[in-house]
Order: structure tokens, then C-alpha cells, then sequence
């Protein structure tokens, strides 16, 4: 028991445990007839030793603290109402002696807390109060998941009381084709649909006929959906890739003339970000509406295109956003675009390819479905569905649903919010990739990496040395059965080796080089 | 160009017949419940002493103002304009309202109540800070003069004057707790009613019967950064402030009882939590699109950002032990804010998940109260039911007087005296 000196000379009946009936009369614990006459022996020891050893707890602090003992009365007189709490309150095991940095010496007197009047039966007190850290101050994911459902709730009932209107049905539009990062996109956009809190139709437009992998991926989302499929295949080239979209477009948007489907249209490209809030601010459109596009991956090698590449003089990165132009009184006049948009030149293998995109993109223009209704009534600057699509060419944006452009509604505080993201990446035309990116069964492959500890990788045979380089390439797929010997020969030989002496340099020397 | 048309999902529409009957006969039983349940925007807010956050004060009372030499008030102000935007202003503006107010008599002898107008916080460091060094002189000054002036102050010893004393702890002029404490509410106030933001229970600086109000925020500066009520709630907790003031208390411990440092070992890296030091642009914004907002204490346990949290709609957990919060007999806290223990903030995230979305749903209907919104604000030009009609509705429930508090003619209670000997020096606006 570590002697704490003769400064923290405090008698029995100080203030502390003149205020320790009280705490017991709350009601918590009864003190134990044993309890008492410990702490009586430890009151009769304290007088006689001259400092404070009145409860056992004491000793537990004491034994473990390792600071020397110049600040321990002061800790523990602001600490035993926590040291004793635990029959009462803490639920967590206290840490003491967290967190503070018990070497600094104590300023102030020890008279300053005893200056609070004693008669009122408050704990509050002034001086330096211990910093209390759970041991493990890590979210409690079940905690959270309440916490998520709160929040849900709440926004409901906030959409119930200030959201005037119904929620109109949301008929999201996506024309898709196989690729490789389909199914990452089609997952992407399955989620964000199903986080929209209102009824919703997914239409997906597939090209090349319909593919199980989309089918199982549309069934899982448990939305309503229409699974279409156009029998024209993809073509690989970017340029006639956008007029294929579009076809596909115009044909979702035939089926839901068709079957005379009651909603707002949002035009949801697969490799789109969209923000739920999109689909909130869409339920304020009367016939067609235009939203802002923001435009992500805008890379543009020429030195010329400067300001394309979107840096400000100071050099900042700015970001480029297609969509309506409005005047101080949210009129539309005019629409900002950008002239030239390149591909992302990361992947793609026709990397120069300039697609000049006059038009706007589909995915910034938001329609009332009776707009392409029949027989709905509808106001006369909206052209008829024959006329547009009634020209050979397909119609490359629905601005020409409207007669003079005029009527556009901006949506999203006039353009300036920018509710969706046009990700323009996409991989190689012929990059391999897993069916539903699920490899089944699972690689079993051990190789070896250039620079190996391991002893047995100077057994390896030369064919598997080109397997191994070819295998850190892009193509990771290919499943290798011959891996499964090679691994027992490694046991064997490892084995051996264990046997013997330990290695010498030159073995590894030799896997080394490999 | 073909059209392949496959029905690949039909939602979650699909039900029994007897499922629906169910459902239908589930509906219009809870129907006529639901029609109970209230469907508005708010609630009404009725505290400890009933509905009186709509009471109209004027003809409950009247109020004399006592016409102190400008040295006291004007010229104060005018030596620094700082004065008119900290949130130690209610002084000056509790001043311009009563002087416009419909309760204010010029006829002293049918006054319920006397007003003292002198800015005692006024006096500012270069960071902005109030000094409180002076503050207790200039006090003593203003009732000295008022004293020797008008026969009232002697007639009950002040028992029916209220001063207004907006700094840190009341009346105990000091912004440091322990000195606070050891100097003690000012002795020729021991008998006034005193207007102060500082409240805490079994606290020297709180005295029996003080009226306890907001600390003075702007009230165009926040209504001008409301946002849609439509924006969803998407934050769970929400705090900007300090957990360590590096400048007074480097190690931790005193400041804020270490609680604000407690919140931030705890909860720095928990994603419901958004809470940092950095103050952003957009905190407003922020903070009405937060379901709860830590009050946590900092050197005094009172702070703007309950009125803030109130004005936003933003449920405020206050981390205060013992804090007494403004209007408590007209406003009823426990219903509208959350209480932590300071021992209590290690489980803070455990307490504020274990409420119920229906005690969270009705703590912001009643926040959402826009009388609840009014009381805490002090707008120019007053408005009814604003924070200046809260305190005279607290005086006017306080009235009438007790008949004991009329002293003898020359008996006197207080001890003029009494005190540091720095308060004894005469005052002089430097």
C-alpha cells in the first residue's frame, strides 16, 4: 500500500462521508453489517496511520496506480463518487485514470472544493473532473440500425406534414446492354430505386434480347419492373452507341404510351448517380421539366481545351454541369452545354474518339407520362407522339416533345442544384469478365508472387513461371486445377527442407530471381 | 427491331383476399385512434405554472424607469458598438423595449416594478469578451445614485427593483466559477429580482425567485437561414464547438467538466455523430436538417445553442448537471429536450437510440410550437410572446408583493459595505 503523504489529511467524518448515508437512503444498496465493520477498522487505521484509508475500494486504486501519489487524494475525492457509483449507475466497467495526464501536478488547493457550501446535496462541483471513456467507444451496429430507423421515420412524418401533393409515381426508364461494368451499374441503380420512399416502375430497355443475368438481378430488387429487350445488339463503336440508346429510349417510352402508365418519367442511365432527392424534385414537373446534370470524368487530353478540362485560372478543378440556364427571375433561357465531350480516356481503346454532343442528354429531362398519352388533354404547345417519332431518324432528346423550348421547366431551383451525376467510364469493348461477376466454383490458385519467402518456389516448373506472369495481367479469371499439385509438391518439399538444416542464401537467392 | 416485353417483378403488391379484409378491418379501427392523435404540425406547450407563454403582460403590471445619467447606458454603448450583437445584448435591449413598452409607467408610485437601466457587460476586451472587473462597481454606483434619488430603493431595500445581468454567472461578476462562487452574488442585490442567463440549481449565483432567460442571438441572422421544412432530417447528431479549450485548460478537465472532452473521445469516430470543431458556413443549414443537437456545458452551463436547436427545430440534449433553462416554470424542458448526466455521456449513444420515434416525433411537434420558437428570441421590434414578454410575464407572476418586504423607515437590511474592498472604490466610466 503506497503511503500518500501527509497532505491528504482528511478525517472519517469529512463531507464525503457525511454525504454517503444520504446516497444509501436513496435506495440502491443496503450497507452489509461486514461492509460496516470494514469500514470501521478502516476509519480506526486511518486515524491512527494519519491519512485516509476509509474504504477498500481504496486499496484496489491505490495498488494499481502507478503515478506517484503527489495527486491521488485529489483524484479520488473527485473520483470516489464514481468509484462507488458502480452499485448504483455505470454500466460499463470505469476506467480511471484515463485519458488525463496524471503526471501534471495539481494547481489547485485542496481547499477550493470544500469552499461549495455543504448544505446544498448537489455533486456538482468546480475543479478538474475526470475525462470518462468507455473502454471500447465503438458504435454499437444494432445501435445503429435503430438509430437509421429513427431517422426514417422521421423523415416521413417531416414529408407527411410539409410535402403538399401525392407522390406521383416515379417511371424510371434505363436502357442497358451486357458489358462488363453492367452489373456493378444495374446494382448501383437497383439501390438507389429501391431507397426512393414512393411507389415506382422500373422499365429497363435491354439490347441484344433479354439476359437472365439482368432478369435475376431485377427480380432481387423486388421493385415493379417491365424487363424489355430490343433485338439489335450493342455496336461496339461510342459514336453509334448514343443513337442505339436512344432507340431504346423511344421504345420504353412507346410502352408506356401503350399501356397507358400514369407517373413521372426520369430518364435513370445505368451508370448514373442519382440523389434521392432527384426524385423528390421531380414530383413538382406539369409536362416536361430539364434538371441539372453533373458531369463526372470529363478528361480531356489536347492542350488547347484548357477550359474544358475544367480548371479555373486559379487552377481549380472545376466541375462541369449540363442543364437549364436561368435568369435572376428562375426563367429558362438558354441551357448550358458543353460542346465537346470526350470519353474517358482510361479504358477505352478507341481513345481519341470525339463525341460531339449537340443535343442534351436524356438522363436531364423529366416527363409527365400523359404527355405521350393518346387521348390526355394536354396543352397545345406539346407536339404529338407521330410527329416525333414519325421521321426515320430517332428523336436524340424529348425536347422535341414541345414545341418551342420556351416551356421547359427548369426543376431543382432553377437549375442550380445538381441532382444526378453522368459517370462516363466505361471498360474495354472486349474485357472478360464472370457471368453475374460470381466465380463458381472458387479459385483455388496458389501463386506465387515474384518476390517470395518461401522456399518452394524454386521447384516451380518453367510452364507455370508464364502462367503466373500472364496471370498478372488484367484477365484473372481463368480457374488453374494444375495449382492444387503444385501446392502438395510445395508440402513435400517444404517439408523436407524443414527436415534439414536451415536454408543457406542461395536458396533464396534463387526464388528471388524467379 | 423487336419488342420483347417480360413482367419481371410486380412489387410487394400481392395479397390474400382474407389479408385484405384484414388489413381493411385493421384500418378503420385505428381510424377513429388515429383521429385523436393529433395530426397538426405542433403542440401546445403549458409548463409548471400553465399556458402562459401567450399571456399578454401589459395591464398585469407596470414598470417605472429610473433615468440614470447616460454614463451608465449610452455613453457605454457608445464606446464600444460590439455590445449591440454579443450574446450579452439583452441588457441593451430589454432597455429600448421597456422605454417603448405599453407597462412602462411615469409615475412612480403606482409602479409594481423599477428598472435600473446600466450595462454592466458592456465593458469588452479587444477579443470581445466581457470584463467583469468593473462590473460590480458601476452596480454599486447605479444604486448609490438611484438611492439617494428616488425614496423606492430604500423603501424595500430593492425588493421590488430587477436588474438584468446577462454575464457568465449572474450576478457574481466573474467569468471564472470558482471566483464566481467565492465572491457571491453582489450583497446590494441580495433582495432584487435578477434577470440573468446563468442558472444552475444549489448555485451560489442563482438566487431564489431570478427569472432566467436565453442569451441574446440575433433573431434576423437565423430566421434568414431557415431552410424548407420539406429538407429531410438526415443527420442524427449534430455539435460544432470546442471539447478542449487549448488556450485555458491545455490538459482537459475543467473545461466543461471534461464532459465536452468525454463527448469527443467517445464519439469521434461514430457515424451518427457529426461533430467536430470546425465551423462551417453552412451551420444553420446544418443544424435543421439534424434530429438532435448537443447543449453540452462549456466554462458556464448555459449556451446560445439551445436557442439555436430551438429555432431549428432541433431536439437539444443538454449535458448540464443541475442547469436551470430560461422560462423553466413556463416551459416545460423535460418534454421538449433530452437530459444527460455528465457521467451519463460514455452511454450517450445507447440513450439518445433508446428513444422512441413517437418521444422524438412529439418533442418536435412541440418545438415546432411557433410560440416555443418566440419565447427564446429577443427581435427588434418586439413582437408578442418574445423572450421581453416571457420576463415581464415572470415579474407579473410574481406580483403582488409580499406586504414584508416594506421596511421600517430607516431600517435597513442590507450590508452597503460588504464585499471585496475592489468593489468598494467608486466607479468612473474610463
Amino acid at each position: 500500500m503506497k503511503a500518500t503523504g501527509p497532505r491528504s489529511l482528511q478525517r472519517c467524518n469529512t463531507r464525503r462521508t457525511s454525504t454517503s448515508p444520504e446516497r444509501y437512503s436513496e435506495g440502491s444498496i443496503r450497507p452489509s453489517a461486514l461492509r460496516l465493520c470494514v469500514h470501521a477498522v478502516a476509519c480506526l487505521v486511518s486515524l491512527i496511520l494519519g491519512f485516509r484509508f476509509s474504504r477498500e475500494a481504496l486499496l484496489v486504486v491505490v495498488a494499481f496506480r502507478h503515478s506517484p501519489g503527489d495527486s491521488i487524494s485529489q483524484k479520488l475525492s473527485s473520483n470516489l463518487d464514481r468509484i462507488s457509483e458502480p452499485e448504483i449507475g455505470l454500466k460499463f466497467p470505469y476506467v480511471p485514470g484515463k485519458a488525463t495526464d496524471d503526471a501534471a501536478p495539481e494547481k489547485l488547493p485542496l481547499d477550493s472544493k470544500l469552499t461549495v457550501p455543504p448544505v446544498k446535496s448537489s455533486r456538482v462541483h468546480v475543479g478538474r473532473h475526470e475525462i470518462l471513456i468507455r473502454p471500447w467507444p465503438r458504435p454499437n451496429p444494432l445501435e445503429v440500425a435503430v438509430a437509421h430507423a429513427l431517422l426514417q421515420r422521421v423523415q416521413q412524418e417531416q414529408r407527411r406534414l410539409y410535402v403538399a401533393g401525392e407522390w406521383r409515381r416515379v417511371i424510371v426508364i434505363t436502357p442497358t446492354f451486357s458489358r462488363t461494368f453492367q452489373w456493378a451499374h444495374l446494382t448501383g441503380l437497383m439501390h438507389t430505386l429501391m431507397s426512393v420512399p414512393g411507389p415506382l416502375t422500373w422499365i429497363v430497355v435491354e439490347a441484344g434480347g433479354v439476359s437472365n443475368e439482368t432478369a435475376s438481378l431485377l427480380a432481387r430488387s423486388g421493385l415493379e419492373c417491365f424487363h424489355l429487350s430490343v433485338d439489335q445488339s450493342m455496336p461496339a463503336a461510342w459514336s453509334q452507341r448514343e443513337p442505339m440508346e436512344s432507340l431504346m429510349r423511344v421504345t420504353a417510352l412507346r410502352f408506356v404510351r401503350e399501356r397507358k402508365l400514369d407517373g413521372v418519367i426520369v430518364f435513370a442511365d445505368d451508370s448514373n448517380t442519382h440523389s434521392l432527392r432527384l426524385f423528390d424534385e421531380v414530383q413538382n414537373v406539369k409536362w416536361l421539366g430539364a434538371v441539372s446534370v453533373g458531369i463526372l470524368g470529363n478528361y480531356v487530353s489536347t492542350q488547347d481545351t484548357q477550359e474544358l478540362q475544367g480548371l479555373s485560372e486559379e487552377g481549380r478543378q472545376l466541375v462541369s454541369v449540363q442543364g437549364p440556364a436561368c435568369n435572376e427571375s428562375c426563367h429558362l433561357i438558354g441551357w448550358h452545354i458543353l460542346p465537346r465531350l470526350e470519353q474517358s480516356v482510361k479504358f477505352d481503346d478507341v481513345s481519341k474518339t470525339v463525341v460531339s454532343t449537340k443535343d442534351l442528354v436524356w438522363a436531364g429531362f423529366v416527363l409527365n407520362s400523359r404527355i405521350l398519352w393518346e387521348d390526355a388533354e394536354k396543352p397545345d404547345y406539346i407536339s404529338d407522339w407521330d410527329e416525333w417519332t414519325s421521321n426515320q431518324v430517332v428523336p436524340s432528346s424529348p425536347l422535341g416533345l414541345v414545341k418551342n423550348q420556351v416551356f421547359v421547366e427548369p426543376l431543382g431551383n432553377c437549375g442550380r442544384e445538381v441532382l444526378l451525376w453522368w459517370l462516363r467510364i466505361e471498360a474495354r469493348a472486349d474485357s472478360k469478365f464472370p457471368s453475374r461477376w460470381v466465380i463458381d466454383p472458387p479459385l483455388e490458385v496458389v501463386v506465387p508472387s515474384k518476390r517470395t519467402p518461401w522456399p518452394e518456389a524454386r521447384f516451380e516448373q518453367p510452364s507455370l513461371v508464364h502462367s503466373a506472369e500472364s496471370l498478372n495481367q488484367s484477365d484473372k479469371h481463368r480457374v488453374k486445377h494444375s495449382g492444387r499439385t503444385r501446392s502438395k509438391q510445395g508440402a513435400r518439399h517444404s517439408n523436407k527442407r524443414r527436415q534439414g538444416l536451415p536454408s543457406k542464401v542461395e536458396d533464396f537467392t534463387i526464388s528471388q530471381g524467379q | 427491331m423487336q419488342m420483347e416485353v417480360v413482367g419481371c417483378g410486380k412489387g410487394k403488391k400481392d395479397m390474400s383476399l382474407r389479408g385484405r379484409f384484414a388489413v381493411i378491418f385493421l384500418a378503420l379501427t385505428v381510424l377513429d385512434v388515429l383521429l385523436l392523435v393529433s395530426a397538426e404540425e405542433h403542440e401546445r406547450i403549458s409548463g409548471s405554472a400553465g399556458d402562459v407563454l401567450e399571456d399578454d403582460p401589459v395591464g398585469r403590471l407596470k414598470v417605472f424607469i429610473y433615468e440614470l445619467p447616460s454614463k451608465y447606458n449610452k455613453q457605454v454603448l457608445e464606446k464600444d458598438s460590439r455590445c449591440l450583437t454579443h450574446m450579452f445584448a439583452t441588457e441593451i435591449f430589454m432597455h429600448d423595449f421597456l422605454l417603448a413598452s405599453a407597462v412602462r409607467t411615469l409615475n412612480p408610485a403606482e409602479a409594481d416594478w423599477f428598472y435600473t437601466p446600466v450595462y454592466s457587460t458592456c465593458d469588452l476586451t479587444p477579443n470581445g469578451l466581457p470584463l467583469p472587473f468593473k462590473s460590480p462597481q458601476m452596480m454599486r454606483s447605479a444604486i448609490e445614485y438611484i438611492s439617494n434619488q428616488w425614496p423606492f430603493w430604500n423603501r424595500t431595500e430593492g425588493a421590488d427593483h430587477f436588474f438584468v445581468v446577462p454575464h457568465d454567472f449572474g450576478a457574481c461578476f466573474h467569468y471564472q466559477e470558482e471566483k464566481a462562487i467565492e465572491r457571491g452574488i453582489l450583497p446590494l442585490l441580495q433582495r432584487a429580482t435578477l434577470v440573468q442567463t446563468f442558472g444552475q440549481s444549489y448555485h451560489v449565483c442563482l438566487k431564489e425567485g431570478s427569472i432566467v432567460v436565453p442569451p441574446y442571438c440575433p433573431p434576423q441572422k437565423m430566421q434568414s437561414r431557415i431552410i424548407p421544412a420539406s429538407t429531410p432530417r438526415s443527420i442524427f447528431v449534430y455539435f460544432r464547438g470546442l471539447f478542449y479549450d487549448i488556450g485555458n485548460d491545455p490538459e482537459g478537465g475543467y473545461y466543461a467538466r471534461g464532459a465536452r472532452a468525454s463527448v469527443w473521445e467517445n464519439f469521434k469516430n461514430n457515424p451518427l455523430f457529426d461533430i467536430s470543431t470546425e465551423h462551417p458556413v453552412t451551420y444553420y443549414e446544418d443544424m435543421q436538417r439534424a434530429v438532435f443537437c448537443l447543449c453540452p456545458l462549456g466554462w458556464a452551463p448555459w449556451s446560445p445553442r439551445l436557442v439555436e436547436g430551438v429555432i431549428f427545430g432541433c431536439i437539444p440534449v443538454i449535458i448540464a448537471d443541475d442547469i436551470v433553462l430560461p422560462f423553466a416554470d413556463a416551459i416545460p424542458w423535460e418534454e421538449i429536450g433530452v437530459f444527460v448526466a455528465e457521467k451519463d455521456v460514455p452511454n450517450l449513444d445507447t440513450i439518445l437510440t433508446s428513444i422512441s420515434p413517437e418521444v422524438v416525433l412529439k418533442k418536435q411537434r412541440l418545438l415546432a410550437n411557433p410560440a416555443m420558437k418566440q419565447a427564446m428570441l429577443f427581435p427588434q421590434p418586439a413582437q408578442p410572446g418574445d423572450a421581453f414578454h416571457q420576463i415581464l410575464n415572470g415579474l407579473a407572476r410574481k406580483l403582488p408583493h409580499d406586504k414584508t418586504i416594506y421596511l421600517e423607515p430607516g431600517h435597513s437590511v442590507l450590508n452597503w459595505t460588504s464585499g471585496p474592498p475592489g468593489d468598494l472604490k467608486p466607479w468612473k466610466l474610463s
